[in-house]
């Protein structure tokens, strides 16, 4: 066998199907591009092609995801086994991602609870705790501001763990960067001088867990670091953060809630 | 899957619309997707810097003189991408994407053989493995890999033949590139 046939065989082994990326990478590249610019006539009508394309991919992935996820959680149940072992790490995070959402917003003039906190004084009971990373930030932008945070998964949490938050006053959803920002594209923002990518998820994988100094701490447990964005609309201006943000993490066999004050 | 060597790219000499953009960047997308995937062997890392190269091509695309070498000049800007994300302190140290150990249903072996050369691919420095993925696995003609690594033809050639002699030492350099 040839050389290039062995280079062939050996990356097609990776199988880079693209699952539509060329018209989400086209989209992005369009919203950037008049962002900053400010050239927004015939917006809607050069926009409307490839965003239908995209909201049909959008809806199809939804129903395929809706009927798998809930395929695999009905087999998950039957079996009374935990599916991690068997499930690729796409099909893991479907699981999760058709967890629904279990924080009500808050009732007008309530306030908000802040809490459960660890012993430590981190938010959340375990196995995920969450904590702001003071030494950088916030990151503010002419769409929003971005907080970085530094979770910490206890010893002994396997699987994917899958983190999501929303403002608990309008509902809104916060966006997320870094390395484990997941799902698919929702919008850019430029944070200084660099544009990046806004992804309405966080996925933490236990099997591929981050390495080097302070990657571990106290008692097994590891930290990972990720960053979150919400936008001006949501925004209180003192704290550049919103007033009330519920934060869910769901792992195969959990799901933990805290909301953030 | 269309082969990167079989796609024709538009000229045009007009600054573009949106949709004449999208109409040009769509076929790069498989071929810098593909060599990012290769580059970086993270699926996510390799969407990042695609569109990371998306973008800065929209922003450059006007100040490009030759539109008939669009596609050397966008793997050269994915290209820059990759190296950039391997610099990140963060893809360091994490990989959340394509496992380096895929499922083996039969035939261990050549699963294992493959997986020994992608790993042998990214032992290589940038600029060998550059040059490797472009001409083996894009099948980019030597001309196109110069102009993505911007270097001469010769210059090309021969750090080609360096990296297959890193990469295959001892092997009959001309029956490799073949």
């Amino acid at each position: 066998m040839s050389l290039r046939a062995e280079i062939h065989n050996a990356f097609d082994e990776l199988e880079p199907s693209m699952f539509g990326l060329p018209e989400r990478v086209i989209d992005a590249v369009v919203v950037d591009r008049r962002a900053p610019h400010g050239r927004r006539e015939g917006m809607v009508s050069r926009l409307k092609t490839p965003l239908s394309l995209v909201a049909v991919m959008v809806l199809i992935a939804l129903v395929v995801g809706a009927l798998i996820g809930g395929r695999l959680v009905q087999d998950w149940n039957a079996s009374h086994s935990t599916p991690a072992g068997g499930l690729t790490v796409a099909q893991q995070t479907a699981v999760l991602e058709a967890r629904p959402w279990q924080q009500a917003l808050l009732q007008p003039g309530a306030t908000c609870s802040n809490g459960p906190l660890d012993s430590v004084g981190n938010h959340g009971s375990g196995p995920f705790h969450g904590q702001t990373y003071l030494a950088e930030g916030p990151d503010e932008t002419a769409w929003g501001a971005y907080v970085h945070f530094v979770g910490a998964t206890d010893a002994g949490t396997t699987g994917l763990l899958l983190i999501r938050a929303r403002d608990l006053n309008t509902g809104t959803p916060l966006v997320f960067l870094g390395a484990y920002s997941s799902g698919p594209v929702v919008g850019t923002d430029t944070i200084g001088g660099v544009v990046s990518l806004q992804r309405p998820e966080v996925v933490l994988d236990m099997s591929h867990k981050p390495t080097g100094v302070g990657a571990t701490g106290a008692n097994g447990q590891t930290y990972w670091r990720y960053t979150a964005g919400a936008p001006h609309a949501i925004l209180v201006s003192s704290t550049l953060w919103p007033a009330c943000v519920g934060w869910q993490i769901d792992g195969m066999s959990f799901t933990e809630t805290f909301s953030y004050g | 899957m269309q082969r990167v060597a079989d796609i024709e790219t538009p000229r045009s000499s007009s600054i573009p619309s949106d949709r004449a953009f999208a109409d040009i960047l769509r076929p790069l997308i498989d071929p810098g997707f593909r060599l990012a995937l290769a580059m970086l062997r993270d699926r996510g890392a390799a969407e990042d810097a695609v569109q990371e190269a998306s973008f800065t091509a929209w922003r450059k695309l006007a100040t490009m003189r030759d539109r008939g070498r669009v596609r050397p000049w966008f793997l050269g800007i994915v290209a820059n991408k990759c190296r950039n994300a391997r610099r990140g302190k963060w893809f360091a140290s994490v990989s959340l994407g394509v496992p380096e150990d895929v499922a083996i249903v039969s035939n261990e072996d050549e699963s294992l053989r493959r997986s020994d050369l992608r790993a042998a691919v990214a032992r290589l420095p940038h600029d060998d493995q550059l040059v490797i993925v472009l001409f083996f696995y894009l099948d980019l003609p030597l001309e196109e890999v110069a102009s993505v690594v911007g270097l001469s033809v010769a210059a090309t050639r021969g750090r080609l033949y360096r990296s297959v002699n890193k990469l295959r030492p001892g092997v009959d350099i001309e029956e490799a590139i073949r």
